[in-house]
């Protein structure tokens, strides 16, 4: 995998110290880094957030030893705030961010382009475009981050990160880096006056990217002899475009310009790549970045051709490329001249969507459940403002139980928004025990503070678990399997203030209820942490511990049952069957958490006792 | 020219894991390989595929529409959506017992007919085997062997670039050591089944 590649690099490059924040598509570089912690002397950490994350392995990087932070696109957002200033300081050993930008999105909030932060934070960016390269640059990335003194931004998308091909590994390096922390003001004190010295020293750095991003070897040109369209493709559209030129027998009437290190771009390069070609395509996921910076190039040399790409509509303006995507704007502008070249167009049968949704005897659909009829008995209205995690699935049909998902955190303030505008009716947040530490403590101490009336659901199952149940704090584990301290949720929500607070057990739906209740009824914030460890993670722990699990059986008294399918739509449970009108239990999936059976309107579920 | 092929299903039907497999097999045979997966929500009823490419000069990790050898479908509804793949030559075999999502178990969506979904083929002119592995997987006492009953069937129906044996030692390899019995005797089903029809 990809991910295992990237991590494979980092440790060729004897990085000692990795920090980051699950998030789908980067976690697994970090917890493959993991398994070799000990082996080669690395602090691994997932950290509460990928702003935490980022400065632990900045601080690490100052020391003079190698740092990696890993995240997703979002994550760079999160920590930009740091990333800035530290381009400023400059770090000493190497400090390689790896940002894994999910671009479609397949499961994200948001379709982002971190190489944007590059430009803005004026750090050079490294765009590998296949999984060897992904692994290959790592190493280069670091050495350049020293070169230079400046973090680099490792841009990597989902094909990368979970694309498998096979791989040449390189030698480790055991590094012999000591750290050491020398004080050297005004360097590390970004007050204004030191501030202000530092703003010519980072733009003579990324001038002298601009020379080293100008002989890279992967920032390469190859000509077609016969060529009169040229594309210039980074990132895995460079993989694609070739792949398409092979498959529409084009390879030898268009010419490939291949670029890697893509911030500050190779820009003579670029202008001769453009003298050379009538017409010019840009090939880059997912902002027009490279091809911007091309057009302004073709305006500085008098190129006075058209640059095609996103922003003439010939490549589509969203989403991900693909090779047939690549392959019919190649077709397209190759028909401008030559009426022989057929433009291929290729139709996806039209099928309906399979709609995803929480798994058998999932603890949040127990909660959604007596949430919706909790907020149903204090009169309905009012929000419920989600956050980030699997209980996002709990926004799809049949549940639809979520109002609002944007942020890591954004449901506690955005409900204190909405309460402080005066929607009436319960405003309640609900927030996942990862999300509420990465970045739900500080909403809360704000709600308090500001004295919002709301009510905030903890859906605390223990783990990580939408990007693949990593630990966190809350889990009592660390990365390395370890025994960690675990922070204490009802500590720290008595800590901020809130003055009302139960624990239920959402399988026990009425306690559910009642605490949510009770919860809406005070006025102030109030929270409710609803725990129940994550079934699918606990069973595989105990599976691999080698225990056999044995689970409560529930069946489907078919005389009782009358098909009201109250049940199928209130917890939209994958266990639950509909078999000629009435509903059936699938014992390959139910796990006996008997929610079914309490919310039964004719008590036809039952459990079998043997 | 390059062996490509497309996995598809729905999660927990084992879809990335007979991708791995067959990946690394061929890798043990020598050759060289891409393989891309979609596995956003793998383990909440989602759809997943996976994508094989097997070949001296593999490039992207996408299987070009139109240049697809295989179709696995795990799944007909996920098999169906991705007919477009196949090339004329090309093979779709499918496992005919379908995965509901709740949707239309709750009557908000209808499932198409499995005729529509053969249909898909038929209009193109594409190859289609439809077969009820599910129900031969139940036979073994297990459904969780579904992909490795799979790999067989298609190891029988294609003209995979991979040796049997080759196949056979990357499920031991891959599956839990208390499966690894059933998991072979799926696949050897899977052989003989396909070897028949």
């Amino acid at each position: 995998m990809g991910n295992n590649a990237i991590a494979r690099g980092a440790i060729e490059a004897g990085v000692k110290v990795v920090a980051g924040y699950p998030g789908t598509p980067s976690s697994e570089i970090l917890s493959t880094i993991a398994r070799d912690a000990r082996k080669y002397g690395m602090h691994v950490e997932w950290s509460t957030n990928e702003k935490v994350a980022y400065e632990v392995a900045y601080g690490a990087a100052l020391s003079g030893v190698r740092a990696l932070m890993t995240t997703k696109h979002l994550g760079i957002n999160v920590l930009s705030d740091a990333l800035l200033v530290s381009a400023y300081t400059g770090v000493n050993g190497g400090l390689v961010i790896v940002t894994a930008d999910d671009i479609h999105p397949f499961s994200s909030q948001n379709a982002e382009d971190t190489r944007y932060y590059a430009k803005l934070a004026k750090i050079p960016c490294i765009e590998p475009s296949n999984v060897q390269e992904a692994k290959d640059m790592m190493l280069e990335a670091f050495e350049l981050s020293e070169e230079l003194q400046l973090p680099v931004l490792y841009r990597v998308t989902d094909r990368i990160c979970h694309a498998k091909s096979d791989v040449i590994q390189g030698e480790i390096k055991q590094s012999d880096a000591k750290a050491s922390f020398t004080k050297e003001d005004p360097r590390y004190v970004m007050i204004a006056p030191n501030a202000r010295k530092r703003v010519g020293w980072l733009n003579k750095q990324i001038e002298k990217a601009a020379a080293l991003s100008e002989n890279h070897p992967e920032n390469r040109a190859d000509y077609a002899e016969q060529a009169t369209l040229g594309v210039i493709a980074s990132g895995v559209p460079y993989e694609h475009t070739t792949e398409a030129l092979d498959v529409l027998g084009l390879s030898d009437r268009v010419s490939v310009l291949k670029l890697t290190f893509t911030y500050p771009l190779p820009k003579q390069k670029i202008a001769e790549f453009l003298r050379n070609h009538s017409h010019v395509l840009v090939a880059e996921e997912i902002e027009p970045i490279i091809e911007t910076d091309v057009n302004s190039i073709a305006h500085q040399i008098g190129y006075d051709a058209l640059v095609h790409g996103r922003l003439d509509g010939l490549v589509p303006r969203e989403h991900e490329l693909t090779p047939d995507r690549i392959g019919e704007s190649i077709a397209r502008i190759l028909s401008i001249d030559d009426p022989t070249v057929k433009v291929p167009t290729y139709k996806a049968p039209k099928v309906i969507r399979r709609i995803p949704n929480l798994c058998a005897g999932c603890p949040h659909a127990a909660s959604y459940y007596a949430l919706k009829l909790a907020r149903r008995k204090m009169g309905g209205g009012g929000a419920v403002t989600g956050d980030r995690g699997c209980y996002n699935q709990g926004t799809n049909p049949p549940l639809s139980a979520i109002d609002t998902c944007v942020c890591m955190g954004a449901s506690i303030s955005m409900a204190s928004g909405l309460n402080h505008a005066g929607v009436e009716g319960p405003i309640v947040a609900v927030i996942g025990d990862s999300t509420f530490l990465h970045n739900g403590v500080q909403p809360l101490i704000n709600a308090v503070h500001n004295k919002a009336n709301i009510t905030v659901l903890i859906l605390d199952n223990g783990w990580t678990g939408m990007t693949g149940h990593q630990p966190n704090p809350n889990t009592g584990i660390n990365v390395l399997g370890e025994e960690a301290p675990k922070v204490s949720i009802e500590q720290l929500v008595e800590a901020c203030g809130v003055q009302h607070l139960q624990v239920v057990t959402p399988y026990n739906v009425d306690e559910t209820v009642a605490a949510i209740v009770s919860a809406i009824e005070h006025t102030g914030p109030a929270v409710v942490v609803s725990r129940q460890v994550c079934p699918v993670q606990d069973h595989r722990i105990r599976r691999r511990k080698g225990e056999h699990l044995e689970f409560p059986i529930y069946t489907v008294n078919t005389d009782q049952c009358t098909g009201c399918l109250y049940c199928v739509n209130n917890i939209g449970c994958p266990a639950l069957d509909v078999v000629d009108g009435k509903v059936s239990i699938n014992p390959a999936h139910c796990i006996g958490c008997g929610v079914c059976a309490q919310i039964c309107p004719t008590q036809a579920i039952k459990e079998n006792r043997q | 020219m390059s062996f490509n092929m497309i996995i598809t299903g729905i999660g927990g039907q084992g879809v990335v894991s007979a991708g791995t497999i067959i990946a690394q097999a061929a890798l043990s045979d020598g050759l060289r390989i891409r393989n891309s997966d979609a596995t956003g929500l793998a383990q909440r009823g989602g759809s997943v595929h996976s994508q094989i490419k097997i070949g001296a000069n593999v490039k992207s990790t996408i299987v070009h529409p139109g240049t697809a050898d295989v179709i696995l479908g795990f799944e007909p509804l996920e098999a169906s959506r991705y007919a477009h793949l196949l090339k004329p030559d090309g093979i779709a075999i499918v496992n005919s017992k379908p995965v509901l999502p709740v949707t239309v178990k709750n009557g908000m969506m209808s499932y198409p007919l499995m005729d529509e979904l053969k249909q898909i083929f038929d209009e193109r002119s594409l190859k289609s085997i439809w077969v009820d592995a599910l129900e031969a997987c139940e036979r073994l006492g297990n459904v969780r062997v579904l992909n490795s009953l799979m790999i067989g069937y298609m190891a029988a129906k294609a003209k995979l670039p991979i040796k049997i044996e080759t196949l056979k030692e990357t499920i031991m390899a891959n599956v839990p050591k208390r499966t690894i019995e059933l998991n072979l005797k799926a696949f050897d089903l899977g052989l003989q089944q396909g070897g028949e029809e």
